[in-house]
């Protein structure tokens, strides 16, 4: 008798992941489907080619995080507005006063300090575009990564092993950060190993409930 | 009045003035030029492929460090 439904075995996944996947609550970001990322992803579950620095060669990448894109306000804000400055401040340039001072300024040397000043604003928005895009959290099935840095001169990478982390914790309050559903996730680690701190990332419960359900299933693997 | 247009006109001040401009551009591209580098080891830390991401992030820093370097040259030759 032929057969009317035969299981292709090699279809079915194997993966650590995938199996982790049948045992997880539907909730968590493991079942969530895969992501390509692009110039502005915050918040990018299972990401399709991402690998980083020391990634071993079975380790997969669970979540990609970034700071919410509304904690960027202040500096494209104010980045808008030194760049209209030197607009709002021409009627003042052209009084008198200010007037009779710069003709005896050379116009070469308006001109320089001008493309200068323009420069340094772009220099400004760029640096501060870089130090959101490459300060990112990444969750793996056996670790989680935390790339920090204060400048862009100077930088951090703290590792953790999942089985190294003793509580989770949620912290969001206030209007924008309710409003937009961003928050901070607190990653505390057992005995003199540094917390971790992942700041104004998008759905901080999910990112908890995610770091919870794989510190269970690591409890039971062991 | 009078004073004032002496002082400015005065080539002392504008010799003092282009050494200080010149100055202050080669330092900022110093610092364009450190920050570029930086990207591109971060560029290293996590990386995405194929994708023009970290392509284009790289490309706008160097497009601003040749700008910069480009200021500096026609400062040296207009000022």
């Amino acid at each position: 008798m032929p057969d009317v439904f035969t299981e292709n075995n090699q279809s079915r996944k194997t993966t650590p992941v995938a199996a982790m996947k049948e045992k997880l609550h539907p909730v968590t970001l493991l079942n969530r489907p895969a992501s390509k990322p692009h110039l502005f992803s915050t918040f990018c579950p299972n990401p399709i080619g991402v690998t980083f620095e020391t990634q071993e060669p079975n380790e997969k990448i669970i979540l990609l995080l970034r700071r919410h894109f509304i904690t960027n306000l202040r500096w494209i804000v104010a980045g808008a507005f030194f760049l209209i400055l030197p607009l709002l401040l021409l009627p003042l340039i052209l009084s008198d006063d200010f007037f009779n001072l710069l003709v005896f300024i050379p116009d070469s040397y308006v001109l320089v300090v001008t493309l200068l000043y323009y420069l340094v604003v772009i220099g400004y928005i760029l640096t501060q575009f870089a130090t959101w895009f490459y300060q990112v959290g990444i969750i793996t099935h056996e670790r989680v990564i935390d790339v920090d840095f204060n400048t862009l001169l100077s930088r951090s990478i703290a590792y953790t092993e999942i089985e190294g982390i003793v509580d989770v914790e949620v912290l969001q309050g206030g209007f924008l950060q309710g409003l937009f559903n961003y928050g901070t996730v607190d990653v505390q680690t057992e005995g003199i190993e540094a917390n971790f701190e992942f700041t104004n990332i998008p759905e901080p419960t999910a990112v908890a409930d995610t770091l919870s359900d794989l510190m269970r299933e690591t409890r039971k693997r062991d | 009045m009078t004073d004032l247009t002496q002082f400015f006109s005065s080539e002392l001040l504008l010799v003092a003035g282009k050494g200080l401009l010149l100055f202050l551009i080669a330092l900022y591209a110093i610092f364009s030029l450190i920050i570029f580098v930086n990207v591109r080891r971060l560029n290293d830390v996590v990386q995405i492929e194929h994708s023009a991401i970290s392509l284009i992030v790289q490309g706008v820093f160097l497009l601003h460090l040749l700008l910069v370097v480009s200021l500096f040259l026609f400062g040296l030759a207009i000022l």
